[in-house]
């Protein structure tokens, strides 16, 4: 019996196209992404590599529950989601961070109660139950920014790349939190099941990413 | 839904064909357990809370489903199987010159939240734990016995992957550490997150002799003899090296019972309860992406209790076992014979002899009373009319008892 493909879990967008590229010099090719189509699923040119598209903040959930064996996700989302899976290699593209963002030094440390909008209520907590402070969080699913202009929060903790969009709306990181980028992931399961076949993918990844000479491990 | 009638997250009803099926996979692994001498125990389905707060690398207090009990004290539904085990041993002053074999069927509780997997906060457990001195045969007849729990179940292309906890505690003895920090590092480790590791190393300053060792731990897995050869060097103590010279024994038995082609070896598998000291391992199942089997040995727990014993373990998960057998239609099931009998309603008696003699002699007899549906699939008998019709052929009179048994069972072939 051949071997079922390998699974990949991407999201649809830049990582994804980065990381594509970054296959595509170890010899993996997935020819049919490229053809305008509804698709969710692509076969690799030589059949050993399924592709599955999902949401960026899936990829994570897909692998820990092994529907796929390997993905491509942001550190933000694995933390998030509090996934369990191995985190083979740190990409380095995708890099951002997550910060802290209000009103120009306002001091929230002596805010209380301090209420903080975020799509990330999960890494906010953890970061101020670290820190001892009680904050209130209010998950918002996009436009952070509003939310101190309008009073529906004191400050924000949100990715921050340029930080363009925080100066237009008179808003200041006031703390950085975590650093954060790609991650190559591995369900836990195939790894060990699998690993004849993933164990070379990763060392092409790794290979690659050296020539590249970006962050690898 | 009306909250009456609806059913909360993380558990569900079973209905006769998957509760037979669970049944099934259970009662084999029962009788594997009874031939390998263990002795079935019951521990209470809850207890106090205390007794899992105080134990070494306790389970997350969040995740245990909590009551108050009449003088206020806090109760909790069984959150794991091992410690209760341990603490029924220790107040049953067992001899601890012998040695124990226990074995359970039992549900674990969890307040697991987010996902709704119907399992997540109620599962079924089938395990053992045995009280010894902590002799190496012992470990070796614990991997074999997992394995062959995998096998009796039908599962098919399993791996047993094979860890020992005294690696890295005998690495953590070369650094000075807090335990939030050693924690940090054992939950990096165990995602085989080798950059983070390696930024997390330099941040606490760590001398580089044993941050190599540390950075080099979640490439140390695969074939035994390779992983062996890897670490030796990576070795900065008498423990760290014992636990390769054990590895190196059970593998050579292993390679001699035929068992080694399902055991690889990983030394960064550290395992979330901090309380095993030994051998440690967990069971796969190709394409499915979760543990299957969990176990090893755990030292800190019976010292806990007092006990001046050592102790291995292992828990099978049931509902994983049967999801998989699902996936696959692995198990076939058996149909049994089986006949409806519609009685005379004046005569209920006979119908039930009748039933009573059908069953004897091992066939499914149900009596069933609205007589104006009689189904046209199934075996029947119709004590109005004294007819006997067999599923797919014409009704005739009812012949002798042991015609209805010869024709039914031959008939459910």
């Amino acid at each position: 019996m051949a071997n079922k493909p390998i699974k990949l879990a991407l999201a649809k967008g830049r990582l994804t196209d980065d990381f594509l590229q970054l296959i595509e010099q170890a010899g993996i090719h997935f020819s049919s992404y490229y053809e305008k189509s509804r698709k969710l699923t692509f076969l690799s040119d030589d059949g050993a590599f399924e592709m599955i598209l999902v949401k960026a903040m899936d990829v994570g959930t897909y692998v820990e529950n092994g529907a796929a064996d390997i993905g491509v996700a942001g550190k933000d989302t694995l933390l998030e989601n509090g996934i369990d899976v191995y985190e083979l290699v740190d990409l380095g593209f995708g890099k951002c961070k997550f910060s802290i963002a209000g009103p120009e030094s306002y001091d929230f440390y002596q805010q209380s109660p301090l209420t903080i909008a975020t799509k990330y209520p999960k890494i906010t907590n953890d970061y101020f139950k670290k820190q001892g402070k009680q904050i209130e969080t209010i998950k918002l699913n996009g436009s952070v920014e509003l939310a101190p202009i309008v009073g529906l929060s004191d400050v924000i903790v949100d990715i921050v790349e340029t930080g363009n969009t925080l100066r237009e709306n008179n808003l200041q990181i006031l703390e950085d939190m975590i650093e954060i980028s790609a991650r190559l992931v591995v369900n836990k399961a195939s790894y060990k099941t699998k690993e004849s076949r993933i164990t070379p993918f990763i060392n092409h990844v790794k290979e690659q990413l050296s020539k590249q000479g970006s962050v690898s491990s | 839904m009306d909250q009456g009638q609806s059913l909360p997250r993380g558990v569900t009803d079973l209905y006769a064909k998957d509760y037979l099926r669970k049944e099934r996979v259970i009662d084999n692994l029962k009788q594997l357990l009874h031939t390998n001498g263990f002795q079935p125990i019951q521990t209470p389905t809850f207890e106090y809370y205390d007794l899992f707060l105080s134990i070494p690398g306790k389970i997350n207090p969040d995740r245990m489903i909590k009551m108050i009990d009449h003088d206020g004290k806090i109760l909790v539904l069984r959150p794991d199987a091992t410690i209760p085990i341990a603490r029924m041993a220790a107040s049953a002053q067992l001899d601890v010159n012998d040695f124990h074999k226990l074995s359970y069927v039992t549900n674990v509780f969890r307040m697991n939240n987010g996902e709704s997997d119907v399992f997540s906060r109620s599962f079924t457990q089938v395990g053992v734990e045995q009280f010894d001195q902590g002799e190496a045969i012992h470990d070796l007849e614990m991997i074999v016995l997992a394995i062959d729990s995998l096998l009796t179940s039908g599962m098919e292309n399993i791996y047993l992957e094979l860890g020992q906890a005294g690696f890295f505690k005998g690495l953590m003895k070369e650094v000075d550490l807090t335990e939030a920090e050693q924690f940090e590092l054992q939950q990096l480790i165990e995602q085989k997150n080798q950059a983070e590791i390696k930024r997390k190393v330099e941040a606490l300053n760590i001398k580089k002799e044993v941050a190599d060792v540390i950075v080099a731990l979640p490439q140390l897995f695969g074939q035994v003899e390779q992983v062996v050869t890897q670490a030796k060097p990576l070795c900065l103590n008498n423990e760290m090296s014992e636990t390769l010279s054990h590895i190196t024994f059970l593998s050579e038995q292993l390679i001699e019972l035929g068992y080694d082609r399902y055991v690889s070896v990983d030394l960064g598998l550290i395992n979330d309860f901090q309380y095993y000291t030994g051998t440690i391992f967990q069971g796969f199942v190709e394409g499915y992406g979760k543990s299957v089997i969990q176990g090893g040995r755990y030292d800190a727990l019976t010292e806990h209790f007092d006990m001046e014993t050592s102790a291995i373990g292992f828990g099978v998960y049931v509902d994983d076992l049967i999801a998989i057998l699902n996936q696959g239609n692995i198990l076939t099931e058996g149909q049994s014979t089986s006949v409806s009998i519609y009685p005379d309603s004046n005569q209920a008696a006979a119908a039930i002899k009748l039933a009573k003699q059908l069953r004897e002699a091992g066939v499914v007899a149900e009596i069933r009373s609205n007589t104006s549906s009689i189904p046209e699939a199934g075996n029947v008998i119709n004590l109005n009319d004294g007819s006997f019709k067999l599923q797919g052929s014409k009704s005739k009179p009812i012949p002798s008892i042991s015609d209805v048994v010869n024709e039914v069972t031959q008939h459910g072939k």
